[in-house]
């Protein structure tokens, strides 16, 4: 082995890994018979021992408890406001089949009336709940509170989530099906309603959007009365 | 027969700590907070730094876990790497200042402290005295060396492990280890004569 072997062996010799058996006999033969190597082997082992000393004096040092409180308490906080993020956006896919929902029920209506005069049609005095609903919705015509009347079979609207109003224009011969009565010379007209789609895209109550009518039918009952 | 409950590994940690599990940060910090400490003490010799440091390293997993790509190296190196660019950032922001290791915030541990040496009390102040020189020696070292120095020697990391950190070849590592380890044999002699000298003017063989 040379001077200059046994220097690139050295830091491997002095710390007592990495060098297999037969390379560190010829090292040590050399340093055996070379005086440098030898002194450049004591220095490196001396920082060997040095070192180990330091390692072993700050084996035990951790980050104080605090460290860790404060990391959890932020690993909370910020799961926290990512679920509160998660539950107030909703998806844009989701976004998407509601409004083509919405926009498709429309078409389908106006294509329905085959696009006659958008007049108001005159709403008769009776109440928006069925005199005589559709079997089919027999037991689901009882409006809610905001006036909405359930379309679908399923749970109570106020147990849904994530629910949304979208504004379309129906044909006014739709509403006897639901339940309203329409006076005869307004059943070709459009009204203007609330759709109420859920999350998953699907129309589930409606809601008749008619300011004029409220008013004419208490000035027709004030007539009356 | 009872299954033998089986320890999860970092990478399985560190995906279930995406998914927003707890448990699963808690256990990482467990097993790495401690190297991660040691690492920044020792590179900077203040435990204030130390502690900063190790906040950093966690709360970057926390926030950039997911930049975490498994062909790149181990959970550990990951977790070594952010370490590192954190303690330069602050040695580079401090150059100049190197701290003394204090006494008090650096009791001895392990066995440093066994009752041999506490019933010499002479013995002990000696062998503090020797690795606070060592430790000021290690501080003095220009940081590529210091960090091969603090990894390979201190640290306990292979060869392989320090160039998956460091992002070089292995033989980098062990030409930084040399350098850093024959400026620090320099220094230790000229501060303490009575360790092994260097005889320049020996003859070799080569």
């Amino acid at each position: 082995m040379t001077c200059a072997s046994f220097e690139a062996a050295l830091v491997d010799l002095a710390r007592g890994q990495e060098v297999d058996a037969e390379h560190r006999a010829a090292a040590l033969a050399h340093a055996l018979r070379c005086e440098r190597c030898a002194d450049r082997f004591a220095v490196d082992r001396a920082v060997s021992v040095s070192l180990r000393e330091l390692a072993e004096r700050t084996s035990g040092a951790e980050a104080p408890p605090r460290v860790e409180e404060h990391l959890r308490a932020t690993f909370r906080r910020r799961q926290q406001v990512r679920a509160e993020a998660l539950a107030s956006a909703m998806p844009p896919r989701r976004w998407v089949w509601m409004w083509a929902t919405a926009a498709a029920a429309a078409f389908v209506f106006v294509v329905w009336t085959g696009g006659r005069s958008p007049r108001v049609p005159q709403l008769v005095e009776a109440p928006p709940v069925a005199t005589s609903p559709p079997a089919a919705l027999a037991s689901a015509t009882a409006s809610d509170e905001n006036g909405f009347i359930p379309l679908t079979w399923g749970p109570p609207l106020s147990e849904l989530d994530g629910m949304q109003v979208v504004h379309v224009q129906m044909p006014a011969s739709t509403l006897p099906s639901l339940g309203w009565t329409v006076a005869g010379e307004s059943l070709g007209e459009t009204v203007d309603a609330d759709v109420l789609v859920s999350a998953d895209g699907v129309a589930r109550a409606l809601r008749i959007v008619h300011p004029g009518a409220d008013e004419r039918s208490r000035e027709d009952n004030g007539g009356h009365s | 027969m009872n299954a033998v409950p089986t320890v999860p590994e970092d990478g399985d940690l560190l995906r279930r700590l995406r998914t927003g599990d707890e448990d699963a940060f808690s256990e990482l910090y467990r097993r790495w907070q401690g190297p991660m400490f040691r690492f920044a003490l020792r590179m900077s010799g203040s435990r204030p730094v130390a502690e900063d440091v190790t906040q950093e390293v966690f709360m970057a997993l926390m926030a950039e876990g997911s930049r975490y790509d498994p062909s790149r190296g181990a959970v550990s190196s990951y977790l070594y790497g952010i370490a590192r660019h954190q303690v330069l950032r602050r040695l580079e922001r401090e150059r100049g200042f190197v701290p003394l290791p204090e006494h008090e915030d650096n009791p001895p541990t392990s066995s440093a402290s066994n009752w041999g040496e506490l019933a010499d009390p002479m013995a002990e102040a000696v062998r503090r005295e020797r690795v606070e020189l060592v430790w000021q020696a290690v501080l003095a070292l220009p940081a590529h060396y210091r960090e091969a120095v603090v990894f390979c020697d201190l640290q306990g990391l292979r060869y392989a492990e320090v160039a998956e950190v460091l992002g070089c070849p292995v033989g980098t590592v062990r030409s930084r280890l040399h350098r850093g380890r024959e400026l620090l044999g320099a220094k230790l002699q000229s501060v303490d004569p009575a360790r092994p000298a260097l005889h320049p003017a020996a003859g070799g063989t080569s």
